[in-house]
């Protein structure tokens, strides 16, 4: 008897799973990939010892944001427009590239949405009921066991971006991670770097004397996780630059 | 005099905080007309429309400070080591006022812990540091208190600030 119960709630579990799969893939989820909680350690830690963290199965945007797409969101939030929002929000680059506050060249509107503030972003993401990714989450969907041409570090292109789904997809099925454009994070400060990172563990070591600057990263050679976090912490939350999009979030 | 020492005091917390100032839009400098309650700047932090919660559970939100000035400070209540000086320092400002000067500031401490920090809990902080009836000890969600601190452009969450001291 007991067993017999047991097996219904399993067998319950199980469709429900099944259920819930089925309608990320046809509902406004479309567009967003599954990412499969895992444990991970991020490439840059302000501790002295790397922290493993266990990473909970979240959803997130297969692209980042489009041109089109952010414009259908300013439509419906006029708050956000170019000459309404508060500049609390949004340095006065915001959108500075859109001809007038509702409307952007058409041959445009596959190119990923740039000129966009923490602010904005988080609001485009709240108004679909999604999220920004955190810092880890985004690092974690963005990490592959295997190198890739990261180029684009060493110089990032921040005119003529190309539209979304220019990069092939990643082992996880997720597109343009990197070499299209910076992308924001939930918690784009949370890590720091500054001028002088050279005592970050509390004692210049004498090899970072020299070089210093790494701070604690897992990889010293992983320049593109370094150009990632140093970028970030230079960052405020009304930031917006032509090479700075986002791409959104969701919890399962 | 001891306003004098107010507007000094007041200026050196938002240059700390770097929170783009409460009542008068700094953009403006031709403009130095005082604000009235309820006008809110475009460069406002009043124009976050988070919701907290006082110590005395009353629902509250940060556009309900305009028109007085605001000496606004974040820490929790579990921190031992920075916290209960800045909040001691707040306190003894707050007492060297005169009555008519108190009515005339708003101090406003934003806690970073929304999970420990209920209004129950900034009530009993309150009493125990006997802090007057111009201090709102406000409660939000982690996405509010984290939309504040970036704006101060502190980098903090709270997993670099919390879970480290607890």
């Amino acid at each position: 008897m007991k067993f017999k119960a047991y097996k219904k709630t399993l067998i319950l579990a199980l469709f429900s799973i099944f259920f819930s799969l089925a309608s990320y893939s046809n509902s406004s989820e479309s567009n967003m990939v599954l990412v499969k909680g895992s444990k991970f350690i991020p490439p840059f830690t302000l501790e002295k010892n790397f922290k493993e963290f266990k990473i909970k199965s979240f959803l997130i945007d297969k692209y980042p944001v489009t041109k089109k797409e952010y414009l259908n969101f300013i439509k419906n939030n006029p708050k956000w427009q170019k000459d309404k929002i508060p500049s609390v929000f949004a340095d006065d680059s915001y959108l500075s590239d859109w001809s007038n506050s509702l409307s952007i060249d058409t041959k445009k509107y596959n190119e990923p949405v740039t000129y966009v503030s923490w602010f904005s972003a988080k609001a485009y993401c709240n108004s679909k009921q999604k999220r920004l990714p955190t810092t880890l989450e985004w690092e974690f969907a963005s990490y592959e066991e295997k190198s890739e041409d990261l180029d684009w570090y060493w110089k990032p292109q921040v005119k003529n971006i190309p539209f979304v789904g220019k990069n092939n997809s990643n082992s996880k099925g997720i597109n343009d991670f990197h070499n299209l454009v910076w992308e924001l994070t939930y918690d784009f400060n949370n890590s720091v770097i500054n001028e002088d990172n050279r005592e970050i563990s509390g004692t210049i070591q004498k090899v970072d004397a020299f070089c210093g600057g790494t701070g604690n990263f897992k990889d010293k050679k992983d320049y593109p996780a370094f150009a990632r976090y140093s970028f970030r912490s230079t960052l405020k939350s009304d930031t917006t630059l032509n090479s700075l999009g986002f791409r959104c979030a969701k919890d399962l | 005099m001891k306003f004098k020492y107010l507007t000094i005091a007041l200026s050196m917390l938002l240059i700390n905080f770097n929170i783009p100032v409460f009542a008068k839009d700094h953009n403006n400098h031709h403009e130095h007309k005082e604000m009235k309650g309820g006008e809110v700047t475009s460069k406002s932090i009043y124009q976050l429309d988070s919701k907290w919660l006082d110590q005395n559970s009353k629902k509250i939100k940060l556009k309900d400070f305009s028109g007085k000035p605001v000496i606004l400070t974040m820490l929790y209540t579990g921190c031992t080591k920075s916290c209960p000086i800045i909040i001691g320092h707040l306190k003894s400002f707050y007492d060297s006022l005169s009555n008519e000067e108190k009515n005339k500031v708003n101090f406003v401490v934003v806690s970073f812990d929304s999970k420990r920090d209920t209004p129950k809990n900034l009530k009993k902080f309150t009493d125990k540091n006997k802090l007057g009836k111009s201090f709102y000890l406000l409660n939000g969600s982690d996405d509010s208190i984290l939309e504040i601190a970036s704006l101060s452009r502190k980098n903090l969450t709270k997993e670099s600030i919390i879970n480290k001291e607890l």
